[in-house]
């Protein structure tokens, strides 16, 4: 080999020395095998865990962003979450979160997802709330832009949350629980104060509020392909739960909660019609109301896209919303949306006559098909609003 | 692949730029295996950032590329066109046909984690998408255990098992595979056992973390797992090896690797198995003692992406048509509101059991994306596609079911499926680059006249059909060609069949198309003739 080398390149007369020439010049100017600056940097980051470490937390405490009621401005507060109880079958979170405009949540959650084989579930969450500025326009379906409000809702809740997963796609199931509430004056000092312009008779409960033990019933079934961000499949719900005003005895009714969503793929999912009913119809106990703080609402980022937060109260609502959607990218959807709906006063008026409408297009944004971000463009007859949200729309 | 539309006459077919006044033609030429690696005595192990390597590579376009007007032929190529055996490549199957044991046995199929005795768990991983363990069996033998996704069971871990069985069948260096059910109960915690859990912490292992992995793997109704044993790589392992560059610290690696043939025609092999995760992350460099010799030899590892499935998931009808991020058509959709469709987006894809999505009837081979840019994919031109199809049409419809079969999948319509499919992407795969030069193989000479079979027409391709021919004098040392007058038949020109020893001739061949012409060199050889080398042009 070495005589090779001394003898040079032009006494080459194989093509395995030529090779062998090309692997002496190497083999003179080897160096260790480096990334780049900006390689190794990106890799220490990677390795650093900085981004699991904010998503999931140093000692099962991390930070916790958004998660409050729409409205409520950035939100942040420490959540302590652990997964790993019980071999993975208990799950323990509590949280305290905080939000620009005050806006305050404090929760203590006990899961157990997948007891008896994956037949079983049951939740305890135990909740306390308190918005200060909880928008409120006035009752009924015509209430005006120009009757905008705001009101402070503090809450303290105990619930618990079983069933049974006969099937897979299938959950049936009782809730029960407590729930003390009290209203006040809003702290939006641009606006009028609820309880200050909107007496007992237009909106129950805003004078003096109660506690109500709360139960009822709920069945599912869920086909859908990913929850995250899904392509295909339905998902249907209903929950029948009666509210005992324990206190004034004046506020006790029955709700009934019913939500339709199917998803229609075509061109291999990558189109998608994603279509949603959902309609909660309330039954007040004779004499009494229900109070406005559990009063239905629509219009904002949920529904009726078009039109602001919590635009119309009543005692039951209608809501409809379909979505074209369709693939841009791995990571990115495009919608057209067109959403309808409408708040009244008795049930016996549900039908499609009156509903308010609006119309836009949205960008869905997804890691690995679960839908993380959303920007959303409503129009309406009140005008146009933007949505930015860190969740799916259904 | 990147496009170059300039038809561009092929250069030498040569391992490394000779230097100026080289003969075309040493007389060791065609050489069929590189010599033996010069000793490593050491290299550094280093790991890669996967996010760079996605950003690096689409956005920064790293490595000498093809470019209209400037062809870059491929390189460690021998005068006849072939990839010779080297640490990267092994001519295999469409070299010297396998039998359907050795098919099947791959790289190894004789130490599976042995069934009895219990399993050294030495680490664990419940981060990322899909958990995994570390495992020892009682013969100390290590192996990475990979799972199903819950949702679509037998999909990753037969197309990993099925996947290695194919390449290595191809001709690369692949790790061990093997689709495995085992019981809980077979798994002890090692002593120095080490678990990552959600957040990528890493802590001791307990027998709690093993119970908690396995909730989120599918299990099968007896209670038992399935899952994928992949076989530690012996040597040193050292990391990913990149698509583009060399390794600066091994005198072996020489030749870019976005030039080497054997990566380049990779692109029509991974397009053929749908490996769409066909990037650097899922490459391995081992420093590996064969015989007291140290040197590095290079891998294909993780082919869980590969076929219908996407690891975690079936794969996305997407995958394999477009690049994950792709401005064309991405502007085409969102400015057409989603009216523009793809013909990929209506292609049928069956509901099997761990078949996940993988067609044949929108496939287009030349059309082929991987999940993002690969320089030598980017590379591949017709030459190095033409040289990559001959090794999938090799494969019998047999031969491809057996294989198919090590998957172990539960349903047989699986295997009908994935069979009958890759079938038909073989046959497109002929069928497109076949057509791209014209494929004239097998030369030789009898009874003075030098015969071929068209690859195409032997194949039904196309009808049998006409062939030109101009024979030349070769001057070896200047690469001078003079054809000589009148000799326009297979036949051996007189001159030719009363040459000398060591004397070169060259036989020009078209057919229909005048750009797409083969240059057979021979060289005179005692009363013989030896086919030195083939050029192509397109």
């Amino acid at each position: 080999m070495a005589q090779f080398v001394a003898a040079g390149r032009g006494q080459i007369t194989t093509r395995a020395q030529e090779i062998e020439a090309d692997r002496q010049k190497k083999a003179a100017e080897l160096q260790p095998e480096e990334l780049s600056n900006i390689e190794r940097r990106i890799l220490q980051f990677q390795q650093s865990h900085i981004l699991d470490k904010i998503t999931n937390g140093i000692g099962g405490i991390r930070p916790k962003i958004g998660g409050l009621i729409t409205g409520s401005g950035f939100t942040l507060g420490p959540e302590y979450y652990r997964d790993d109880l019980a071999s993975g079958k208990l799950i323990f979170r509590t949280s305290a979160r905080f939000s620009t405009r005050r806006y305050q949540l404090y929760d203590l959650e006990l899961e157990m997802p997948r007891l008896a084989n994956d037949r079983v579930f049951l939740d305890l969450l135990a909740m306390h709330r308190n918005y200060p500025q909880m928008d409120y326009y006035g009752p009924g379906p015509h209430s005006k832009l120009t009757g905008r409000s705001d009101y402070r809702l503090e809450d303290t809740s105990a619930d618990f949350r079983g069933g049974v997963r006969p099937v897979k796609a299938v959950r049936l199931g009782v809730t029960g629980g407590y729930v003390a509430v009290n209203t006040g004056d809003g702290t939006n000092q641009r606006l009028a104060s609820t309880p200050r312009i909107y007496n007992a008779s237009q909106t129950p409960g805003v004078d003096r509020q109660s506690n109500f033990l709360r139960g009822g019933v709920f069945a599912a079934l869920d086909t859908r392909d990913n929850p995250g961000g899904p392509r295909r499949g339905l998902n249907y719900s209903g929950a029948y739960t009666y509210y005992r005003d324990t206190e004034l005895e004046r506020y006790s009714f029955r709700r009934l909660d019913v939500e339709l969503q199917n998803y229609l793929p075509f061109l291999n999912e990558r189109r998608v019609i994603a279509l949603r009913a959902k309609s909660t119809l309330t039954y007040a106990n004779p004499g009494q109301s229900v109070p406005f703080y559990f009063q239905p609402v629509v219009g904002g980022s949920e529904d009726l896209r078009g039109f602001r937060n919590f635009r119309f109260y009543d005692n039951n609502m209608i809501a409809m919303t379909a979505e074209y959607r369709y693939e841009i990218f791995a990571g990115l959807d495009m919608a057209l949306f067109a959403d309808a709906g409408k708040v009244f006063p008795r049930p016996s008026e549900w039908n499609f006559d009156d509903l308010e409408a609006s119309y836009g297009i949205g960008m869905r944004f997804n890691v690995r098909n679960s839908v993380f971000m959303r920007i959303d463009a409503g129009f309406s007859r009140e005008g146009a609003q933007v949505w930015v949200k860190f969740n799916n729309v259904f | 692949m990147g496009k170059v539309q300039q038809r561009v006459l092929t250069a030498w077919a040569i391992f490394s730029l000779s230097a100026a006044g080289a003969p075309r033609f040493y007389p060791d030429d065609p050489l069929t295996v590189i010599p033996a690696p010069q000793r490593v005595e050491k290299a550094k192990k280093r790991k890669i950032s996967e996010y760079y390597d996605y950003f690096y590579n689409t956005f920064g376009h790293p490595g000498e590329r093809n470019k209209n007007g400037h062809v870059i032929d491929s390189r460690e190529v021998n005068t006849l066109g072939e990839a010779p055996d080297s640490a990267w490549y092994t001519n295999r199957h469409a070299g010297k046909r396998m039998t359907i044991a050795e098919l099947v046995r791959g790289t190894g199929n004789t130490t599976p984690p042995s069934p009895g005795g219990k399993w050294k768990v030495i680490a664990g991983k419940s981060e990322g998408v899909t958990p995994g363990l570390t495992i020892e069996d009682t013969r100390g033998n290590k192996y990475l255990l990979k799972f199903d996704p819950v949702t679509d069971p037998e999909l990753a871990t037969g197309a990993d098992t099925i996947g290695a069985k194919f390449f290595y069948a191809l001709g690369y260096n692949v790790p061990e595979n093997y689709p495995i059910t085992f019981d809980r109960a077979q798994l002890v915690i090692g002593e120095k056992a080490e678990f990552s859990d959600t957040k990528g912490r890493k802590r001791a292992m307990n027998a709690g973390d093993v119970d908690f992995l396995l909730t989120r793997v599918p299990a099968n109704p007896d209670g038992s797992y399935r899952a994928l044993a992949s076989r530690f790589i012996s040597g040193e392992l050292l990391g990913p090896f990149r698509y583009n560059g060399t390794r600066r610290d091994d005198p072996n690696d020489t030749v870019p690797h976005e030039l080497r043939r054997d990566l380049r025609g990779l692109f029509v092999f991974a397009s053929w198995l749908n490996h769409t995760d066909a990037k650097s992350s899922n490459s391995m460099d081992a420093l590996v003692d064969e015989g007291g010799l140290r040197y590095i030899r290079h891998y294909l590892i993780d082919f869980g992406a590969a076929f219908g499935s996407d690891s975690f998931m079936a794969k996305s009808p997407r995958n394999g048509n477009v690049y994950m991020f792709d401005w064309r058509t991405s502007a085409k959709e969102f400015f057409t509101f989603g009216l523009y469709t793809p013909k990929w987006m209506s292609a049928d894809y069956p509901h099997i059991r761990g078949v996940g999505r993988l067609e044949s009837g929108a496939f287009d081979p030349e059309k082929w994306h991987s999940n993002y840019e690969n320089p030598a994919f980017e590379n591949c031109l017709p030459v190095d596609a033409y040289w990559a199809a001959k090794k999938v049409m090799a494969f019998r419809d047999d031969e491809i079911r057996a294989l198919v079969n090590t998957g172990q999948y539960s349903e047989p319509a699986a295997v009908d499926y994935l069979t009958k499919t890759l079938m038909a992407r073989r046959d497109k795969i002929g069928r497109t680059w076949y057509s791209r030069v014209l494929p004239l193989e097998d030369f030789e000479v009898r009874e003075n006249q030098l015969t071929f079979v068209d690859l195409a027409v032997a194949n039904k391709y196309m009808p049998s059909r006409t062939y030109s021919w101009q024979w030349s004098t070769f001057d070896n040392a200047t690469g001078r060609k003079e054809a000589i007058p009148a000799e326009t038949s297979p036949h051996l020109p007189r001159s030719v069949q009363t040459a000398a020893d060591g004397a070169y001739y060259a036989a020009d061949i078209q057919a229909e198309d005048p750009a797409k012409r083969v240059t057979v060199y021979m060289r005179r050889k005692g009363a013989g003739y030896q086919i030195a080398g083939i050029d192509r042009t397109w």
